[in-house]
């Protein structure tokens, strides 16, 4: 049959995982093509098998449900439907974003609801191919009106895509994060660098404060990793840190950078 | 002493009396309008202010006055008093009888049903107005008064008046009838007297008869309106005035004149007749406070009957003072103000707020007690035209009204009864507000006690709420899969949960529970936890026997644990174990996990720590992530909440965490405070109990 919906699930606990499994299993317009472990497996999962329709856990270690949605490529983008043991924030942003979600213990009746959402909005999706968009930008706003009211705890480590894989990249390595355009470039100590699709602000406020300073209006710098800081004409200075990377101060925040960082 | 003089002086005291007498029914006249109150002619009769008293006051005024001036000009000036002076006099004193017949005839029905009342007050009336109208002319057209013709129509017409109203009034009282038939005849009888009068002498019975038939009006009116008022301002002043000026008197005519006279006859001086009587006139001013005195007891004992009030209010107070409530007190101080005021019932009620519309004259938050007179009873069902209204003027509302209803035996409430219920009423208000305020203080022990006691329940149930939804839908999911693949553990997890449920349930018995139950209780929940993350989560519990009889506060632990799973092992992909262990030591002091010093059984009596360890090795948390958990996450702000709570500043809690090596808790509580708690009793609560006990 050609037109059964390809699923795949992402959920860290094996029991949870399988539970849905077998479920799905049971419905024969239903092809499970694949499970995921963690996100970046789902990530990678998704990306190769293209999936109909993907049945997110909330929460997995690293890159939890929503890191994945916002990792994923826009073009590769399934249908979303969360699952989630107990989040009310996550289910009222779920509902006001009409973006489907499931309960755990998942009961057989809201999947086979799901499923039929889901083939509903797939014949849809043929004939107006944008309706496709508007169901990934829908999960995008649910995301983030999430995070707006849960405020996650700062970020220790951050997921970035580097062609098609996704890298794992701890704060403490991370030397600078500088705007460019729609996008942020992170520079490790090592000199690596990696594109992120987030908002200077957004990443700023779930970083430690204590060890990233703003140097200019597009830029971030960890403080320990800032080597050299010299004076130019006009009252600005440059940054030189530790991997050689040079940053220019601008005049205001070099203001501030003297009060916090140039003082025994 | 001669009779005619006698005579003389008896007509001056007569009038003065009956001046005095009318005197006083105006005042109390006047007073009774201010008040507005129902104590006046026939009670329930109107409810528009009585005129009738007052003008009979008036007109008595007015002929004992004129007389008094007359007898004054004739007796010491030798004058012939002015005509139109008597003449006023006369007619005054021709209007009283028709007041008489008037407020005799007055009764609460209206005039149209009863023509020959009507009739008969007009006539009076008519008869009055002739004969003043004769005075005034023969005053003015001969220069005499009063006239002759005027008293005798007078006479006539009054004694027939008398015969007359004895048939119109037989349907009333008889003492009242009685009372006012009498006057009116000994009115009529006196009109004869004047109207012989002139140029003649008589014995001194027959000029009081004669000349003051207004005096036994002006006390008919007294006794039948304000008797008690007449008994109690009057009598005992009057009584004490006719004692003293008998005494005096008799000294006089029985010391003083035998003595001065055989004087006389010795020598005319004067230094000893003016001695004797000043020492006579020492005498019985210093006679009189305790003739006053006498005079008062007997009238309140004897013609009263009234309580000794002081001795009344001691007994209220200390009556009082044994009641909590203020309910029970009230009715126990109606009682005693129903016997001591003779009253057929004495009742208290809560003044509501309806009531302050109508009594505005009350002042809401006076604290002087406020007496109304029967306004109050207007409006219960059944009129109680003497009932009286005192209010007890606590400082907070609901404020209570003692109701005094009917005094047995007309009695109504004098001046110094309504002092004796103005005090009793201060009195009781007094001391609702001590009660009150004993009350408050106890109810505000009670409610600090009752929110210690919420608040704890409340941290409770968030706690249990912590634990609660997460974990258990997880959970069932995790069995839900269990029952297709492993049936077997499907059911033992099932039976852990439910073990969890259970024991998580009956902590909200008792804050405290040993550490061994709680361990129990980690151990189901790690159970679960293990059957959801599999192999991602290993556990290690060390938890010496020795330690489980040891009291710690329930679900202390329980949330430290789930933290090292939910934020420790969970976001771990490769997991991690969690490790719980309990060791005992000497002192407090945070040693380091590695170098715990093991001491079980230790001697007691010295300062025992229990020290708890709770250690995971996840991804561990940064310095502003811990600070973040500390402030922001339920869990741990309550554990550390509980703590302080329960031990004050003896017990620790310290964690340490490094990122991507894992995060240790510890926790350190004193023993010996820890096994002194009793159940749903705090340390702190004991200490206080028995401080409270012994100091």
């Amino acid at each position: 049959m050609n037109n059964r919906l390809r699923v795949v699930i992402a959920d860290d606990e094996r029991p949870a995982r399988s539970f849905l499994a077998s479920m799905l299993r049971g419905f024969d317009d239903v092809t499970l093509i694949g499970e995921a472990e963690n996100g970046a497996e789902a990530i990678e999962l998704i990306e190769k098998a293209r999936p109909d329709l993907a049945l997110l856990d909330l929460q997995m270690p690293e890159i939890d449900g929503l890191g994945v949605v916002r990792l994923l490529k826009k073009s590769r983008m399934p249908l979303i439907a969360f699952v989630t043991a107990y989040d009310e924030y996550a289910v009222r942003a779920f509902e006001m974003n009409a973006v489907d979600y499931l309960l755990k213990p998942v009961e057989r009746a809201r999947l086979r609801e799901a499923l039929n959402r889901a083939q509903e909005r797939l014949e849809r999706a043929e004939s107006r191919p944008e309706a496709r968009m508007d169901a990934a930008a829908r999960v995008g706003a649910a995301a983030d009106e999430y995070e707006a009211i849960t405020r996650p705890p700062l970020l220790e480590r951050i997921p970035v895509r580097q062609r098609d894989e996704i890298v794992i990249v701890p704060v403490k390595e991370i030397a600078s994060v500088v705007a460019e355009g729609e996008l942020l470039r992170l520079t490790t100590e090592r000199n690596e660098t990696y594109t992120l699709s987030y908002r200077l602000k957004d990443l700023e406020e779930r970083l430690d404060s204590a060890r990233f300073v703003r140097l200019g209006r597009g830029t971030l710098a960890n403080v320990e990793m800032m080597h050299r800081v010299s004076s130019m004409p006009g009252g600005t200075y440059v940054v030189t840190m530790s991997n050689g990377q040079q940053l220019a101060v601008s005049r205001i925040q070099g203001r501030i950078l003297r009060e916090q960082l140039l003082k025994l | 002493m001669t009779a005619p003089a006698a005579a003389a002086l008896i007509n001056l005291l007569g009038y003065i009396t009956g001046s005095v007498l009318y005197a006083m029914l105006l005042v109390m006249a006047l007073g009774r309008q201010d008040v507005a109150s129902s104590i006046g002619v026939g009670g329930a009769s109107s409810e528009k202010t009585d005129r009738l008293p007052l003008l009979t006051a008036l007109l008595g005024l007015a002929w004992n006055l004129g007389a008094v001036t007359a007898f004054v000009m004739r007796g010491f000036v030798n004058a012939r008093p002015f005509p139109l002076l008597m003449a006023a006099a006369f007619t005054a004193l021709g209007f009283l009888p028709a007041v008489v017949v008037h407020s005799l005839l007055r009764t609460g029905a209206g005039w149209r049903r009863r023509p020959a009342a009507l009739v008969m007050t007009i006539v009076a009336y008519g008869l009055s107005a002739t004969a003043g109208a004769l005075h005034f002319q023969q005053a003015s057209v001969r220069g005499i008064a009063p006239s002759q013709w005027a008293l005798r129509i007078l006479t006539i017409g009054f004694a027939a008046s008398t015969v007359a109203l004895l048939f119109v009034v037989r349907r009333q009282s008889g003492g009242r009838r009685a009372v006012w038939v009498a006057a009116l005849a000994v009115f009529a009888v006196s009109a004869l007297h004047l109207s012989h009068h002139e140029g003649r002498e008589y014995s001194w019975w027959v000029e009081v008869i004669g000349h003051h038939a207004s005096l036994p009006l002006a006390v008919a009116i007294l006794y039948e309106d304000y008797r008690f008022a007449l008994v109690d301002i009057f009598l005992k002043r009057a009584l004490a005035l006719v004692l003293l000026v008998a005494l005096a008197s008799g000294l006089y005519l029985n010391v003083g004149v035998p003595l001065l006279e055989r004087r006389e006859k010795v020598s005319g001086a004067d230094p000893f007749s003016v001695g004797l009587l000043i020492g006579l006139w020492v005498a019985t001013a210093l006679v009189y406070p305790w003739l006053r005195r006498s005079i008062v007891r007997f009238v309140d004992a004897w013609l009263l009957r009234r309580v000794d009030y002081e001795a009344m209010r001691v007994e209220i107070a200390r009556r009082i003072a044994n009641h909590e409530a203020a309910e029970p007190m009230l009715d126990e101080v109606c009682e005693r103000l129903k016997v001591s005021l003779t009253a057929r019932d004495v009742k208290w009620t809560v003044d509501g707020d309806d009531n302050v519309g109508e009594n505005n004259k009350t002042p809401a938050g006076s604290l002087i007690p406020f007496i109304n007179k029967s306004k109050a009873s207007r409006r219960l069902k059944e009129p109680e035209p003497r009932a009286v209204t005192v209010s007890a003027p606590t400082a907070e509302p609901p404020r209570y009204q003692l109701l005094i209803g009917e005094l047995a035996g007309g009695r109504r409430l004098l001046s110094d009864d309504l002092d004796f219920l103005e005090s009793v009423a201060l009195m009781v208000a007094r001391r609702i507000d001590a009660v009150r305020v004993i009350h408050e203080r106890c109810l505000r022990d009670l409610h600090e006690q009752e929110m210690r006691k919420l608040a704890t329940e409340a941290e409770l149930r968030a706690l249990r709420a912590q634990i609660n939804p997460h974990f258990l839908f997880n959970a069932l999911t995790t069995i839900g899969y269990l029952i297709q693949t492993a049936p077997d553990r499907a059911l033992e997890t099932m039976m852990r949960l439910t073990q969890l449920l259970r024991s998580v349930l009956r902590r909200s018995e008792g804050e405290f529970a040993t550490l061994g139950q709680e361990i129990e209780l980690i151990e189901s929940y790690l159970d679960i936890e293990r059957a959801r993350f599999e192999d991602r989560l290993r556990v290690m519990i060390d938890v010496p026997p020795s330690l489980r009889q040891i009291r710690v506060p329930a679900l202390l632990i329980q949330p430290l644990v789930e933290n090292a799973i939910k934020h420790g092992v969970s976001p771990c992909r490769a997991g991690g174990e969690v490790m719980i262990l309990a060791r005992l030591s000497r002192g407090r002091g945070n040693q380091a996990f590695a170098t715990a010093n093991v001491q079980v059984g230790a001697p007691a009596g010295t300062e025992e720590t229990l020290q708890i360890w709770v250690r995971d090795t996840g991804v561990g948390a940064s310095e502003r992530e811990l600070a973040h958990g500390r402030t922001r996450g339920i869990g741990l702000q309550n554990v550390e909440q509980r703590i302080k709570r329960h031990y004050g500043d003896a017990a620790t809690f310290d964690i340490r965490s490094a990122s991507g090596v894992g995060t240790t808790v510890e926790l350190g509580l004193p023993i010996n405070l820890a096994n002194a708690s009793v159940d749903g009793m705090t340390a702190r609560d004991l200490q206080q109990t028995s401080a409270r006990m012994y100091g």
